[in-house]
């Protein structure tokens, strides 16, 4: 083996050349001085050649060669000419795709194969296993090693491409057995995963469809954990159409966008047939979400739906969650705020259930966007605040930054009607607290304006002297006043209504 | 004793071509070559004497007087020049001979070759290796084992001394050792040279070039003699399937060239027959003889052999019909053509025998325009 290097042995011949002399001279203890003239030409003859070195030339070459060479001497002495030929193309690969990359790129850092011998020596061992058995075509045992060394260059990743090379050859080890064997298609599976792994999704789906179509004919093959082959095809398949869909999904080309949503109506093809009812529900939710930004509101609502019931079948309290969310999202859009928020509220109520923090927050973000939009100040400030202290407990920035401003904007509004009214009214304990608003910002407003008149307690509205100046304002007032009051401020000239309104 | 046999001027010594010994006999074609005897003289003209007369008339006339110092450097050079050529021709056909067995043929043209490289490069340099591993080889074909060793041996220290010199003539070396040990019957040996001498042509030329395949060739013939002829099939196999692709391309390669010429030659000259050009198999002549050499043994291997498998046989077939069409033998053509169909019935490959059709086609073709 190339592996070990034989010994040198000088000492051997030393004493060996030493011991006819030290027993004639046996007062002389071992020292390197040859009493020449003493020697008769034989012996001279004899010692020289017992002094040639015990090495033979075989071992001398196996010290001046590189290992690469050793271990390819040894392949061939062997006779595994064909290995040696596959060793030398990758070999050859490697460098020539270093060369090719200019000698600047990051290539040049990562360590040839040629000079690892750990790795030169599993290369050796498997191809040579595979050689073996394809000579007495056993291709079963060729597709084995093959399969071995495809899985043993997988955990270092300066090593893909020796990963795909094998796999690819066990594809072909595979093929040529000539009929729909399960190791075809278990080879185009390997193929397939490994190209997903790469991000080379278009192979991936050639692969995975060739996998899915051998699988589909022979519906009895199972894999090693009792898989059926089919399942396991449809569920690569699904997962495949949907990283690809999604990719395609987010390109700006049009065309893409419509073939992403081809692709994945087929990935829930795929889902459903493969019987799984969560890959299902998690198919309709994505293909749900690919409608709804194509605009294409009604089929997304009726797959999230969908997903919606089989999630609650499942108790799958995430999946409710994200389900409530879309779907309300949907309903916004639609226009219906009503269902909107009947939704969303579901969705708190869920999250509040399972304590599952950051969905609690993103629930009661969205619902307090909705009531800010449909006008339910209160309750959109309780939620933002709720949702705002998640954000802060949680350490989320990003949320935080965001609750944080909606908390404003809910709190301002809710403000808004009263503090109109305070500027409108105007007497002293108006300004009072308009100041205080102003200096510290406290919030008296929603107290009630002490009368300095009877009667002026509940005085919303005092068509002030007019002011070409001021804008028109519609608000909407609830809450402490029972009344909804519209103060409309026209320009010049025209008469007010009078909207004295007092409530006693 | 030294009596001048001839009217020799001064201290000119003339030796036998061959062995070295005073010279009686004169080449009347060139006058500067001498022989001992009428065998030495006769073995010389077959060697190599006949083609290279002229030559050494040439190169060994007593240097001229040039006046300057210019003229002398050049025509200096241009006599260095002349006598690397005869080195290179010389080497060609004596490892033709080699090839085709006629080792006691080849010792003239190798001793020649050598002395002259000796006299442009100098003693021990390593342009001289391959006219060493010549005399080696034909020291192994006449038997005289210990005489090819101290010309390997020679061969090996010159290529130990020269740290940078090609892989190719590593390869050389590394075979002709191997060689020497399969004639002493040291197989295990002769299959670690024969390993190291593919090893360096691979890494040389490729893994599939036709240089490579005379190791291979060489290596299965080992395993063949110790009985493993698995590995000997699968590396005939290979040496078939190297040379196969070799001589398709270059078939191919010279029948559209001859197509475009003709094409050419028809639309100018408005003839209705189409003219074939001569057609070059792109080797020298070493190489074809080593490729009839390779190519005949495994065909006469696989004939003899029961358990073959038939597309084997008929590739042979096939790959020594292109062969002979290529350096012209229009009949062996044929011959070997005929045999591969013979040899393919058997084969399902139905790609195979359309081409073995075609080739026939082409060889009738080329016989009538001839």
């Amino acid at each position: 083996m190339a592996t070990t290097l034989p010994p040198i042995n000088k000492n051997k011949n030393q004493n060996n050349g030493r011991s006819r002399r030290s027993s004639e001279y046996a007062g002389f203890s071992q020292t390197s001085f040859k009493t020449e003239p003493d020697k008769l030409p034989i012996e001279k003859i004899n010692d020289l050649r017992s002094e040639l070195p015990l090495l033979k030339k075989h071992d001398i070459a196996k010290f001046r060669n590189s290992y690469n060479h050793n271990l390819c001497l040894d392949m061939l002495t062997d006779g595994f000419h064909m290995s040696f030929c596959e060793l030398i193309m990758l070999i050859r690969q490697q460098v020539e795709e270093r060369d090719a990359a200019g000698p600047e790129s990051f290539l040049w850092t990562r360590p040839l194969i040629r000079d690892q011998a750990s790795k030169l020596d599993t290369l050796k061992l498997l191809l040579t296993k595979a050689e073996q058995a394809s000579r007495l075509e056993n291709i079963e045992e060729e597709y084995r090693a093959r399969f071995e060394l495809a899985q043993s260059f997988r955990k270092d990743p300066n090593d893909q491409w020796l990963v795909e090379h094998f796999f690819g050859t066990c594809l072909e080890v595979a093929k040529k057995q000539g009929k729909e064997t399960q190791m075809l298609a278990e080879g185009h599976c390997n193929v397939g995963l490994f190209l997903q792994n790469n991000k080379n999704h278009k192979e991936a789906v050639k692969h995975f469809e060739a996998y899915h179509k051998l699988a589909k004919n022979h519906r009895h093959w199972k894999r090693f954990d009792n898989m059926t082959f089919y399942k396991d095809s449809c569920v690569k398949l699904y997962h495949i159409y949907t990283i690809f869909g999604l990719e395609l999904g987010r390109s700006n080309d049009d065309e893409d966008k419509t073939a992403s949503l081809t692709m994945l109506t087929e990935a829930l093809e795929m889902a459903k047939n493969s019987g799984d009812k969560k890959l299902e529900g998690e198919a309709s939710y994505t293909l749900g979400l690919a409608y709804q930004k194509a605009n294409k509101l009604d089929t997304a609502q009726s797959l999230l739906l969908n997903f919606y019931e089989s999630c609650q079948g499942d108790s799958n309290s995430e999946g409710i969650g994200r389900a409530c969310d879309a779907i309300a999202k949907i309903y916004a859009r639609q226009g219906n705020k009503e269902k909107s928020v009947e939704f969303l509220k579901r969705f708190v109520e869920l999250t509040e259930k399972t304590g599952l923090e950051k969905e609690y927050c993103l629930a009661c973000h969205n619902l307090g966007n909705v009531c800010n939009s449909v006008g339910n100040y209160d309750e959109a400030t309780e939620y933002f605040s709720k949702a705002y202290n998640i954000s802060r407990a949680l350490n989320d920035q990003e949320s935080t930054n965001t609750n944080r401003v909606q908390y404003g904007i809910a709190m301002a509004h809710r403000m808004m009607g009263k503090f109109a009214n305070h500027i409108v009214v105007g007497d002293s304990t108006c300004m009072v607290r308009l100041l205080d608003w102003k200096s510290v910002r406290t919030d008296e407003f929603n107290k009630q304006i002490p009368d300095t008149a009877p009667g002026a307690a509940y005085h919303t509205l005092l068509p002030p002297p007019v002011d070409p100046n001021m804008k028109r304002l519609e608000i909407i007032i609830d809450g402490v006043s029972e009344e909804e009051v519209d103060i409309n401020f026209k320009d010049e000239g025209e008469e007010l209504p009078s909207n004295v309104v007092s409530a006693e | 004793m030294d009596v001048n046999p001839l009217a020799n001027p001064k201290g000119v010594k003339l030796l036998c071509e061959l062995c070295r010994i005073p010279a009686f006999i004169q080449c009347k074609g060139c006058k500067v070559t001498y022989y001992c005897s009428r065998e030495h003289q006769k073995a010389d003209a077959v060697g190599i004497h006949d083609k290279v007369c002229s030559r050494l008339a040439l190169l060994r006339q007593p240097v001229q007087f040039w006046p300057s110092k210019e003229e002398r450097e050049k025509r200096y050079k241009a006599m260095q020049l002349e006598k690397i050529e005869l080195i290179e021709m010389a080497r060609t056909l004596a490892q033709k001979m080699l090839f085709e067995g006629k080792h006691e043929e080849s010792v003239p043209a190798a001793m020649l070759s050598l002395r002259y490289a000796i006299d442009v490069y100098g003693v021990s340099t390593i342009e001289l290796v391959p006219s060493y591993l010549i005399m080696a080889e034909a020291s192994i074909g006449l038997g005289n084992l210990v005489q090819a060793e101290e010309y390997l041996a020679k061969a090996d220290w010159t290529i130990l001394k020269t740290p940078d010199c090609t892989k190719a003539i590593k390869s050389r070396l590394y075979r002709n050792l191997g060689l020497l040990y399969v004639a002493k019957g040291d197989f295990q040996e002769a299959l670690v040279n024969f390993a190291d001498d593919i090893y360096n042509s691979s890494h040389e030329f490729g893994t599939d070039d036709i240089r490579t395949s005379g190791g291979y060739f060489h290596m299965a013939n080992v395993f063949f003699r110790q009985g493993r002829r698995d590995i000997a099939d699968s590396m005939y196999k290979q040496v078939i399937s190297i040379w196969y692709e070799y001589l398709n391309h270059t078939l191919t390669v010279n029948i559209s060239a001859q197509e475009d010429e003709s094409r050419r030659k028809s639309k100018m000259l408005n003839s209705a027959k189409t003219l074939m050009e001569e057609i070059s198999s792109g080797l020298d002549e070493a190489q074809e003889a080593e490729a009839i050499q390779i190519l005949s043994s495994i065909h006469n291997i696989k004939e003899h052999q029961p358990d073959r498998q038939s597309k084997d046989l008929a590739q042979t077939c096939h790959n020594l019909a292109m062969l002979y069409f290529l350096m012209g033998d229009l009949n062996k053509a044929k011959e070997y053509g005929r045999k591969s169909i013979v040899a393919s019935d058997q084969v399902k490959d139905d790609k195979f025998s359309k081409s073995l059709v075609e080739f026939m086609k082409l060889c009738e073709r080329q016989i009538v325009s001839n």
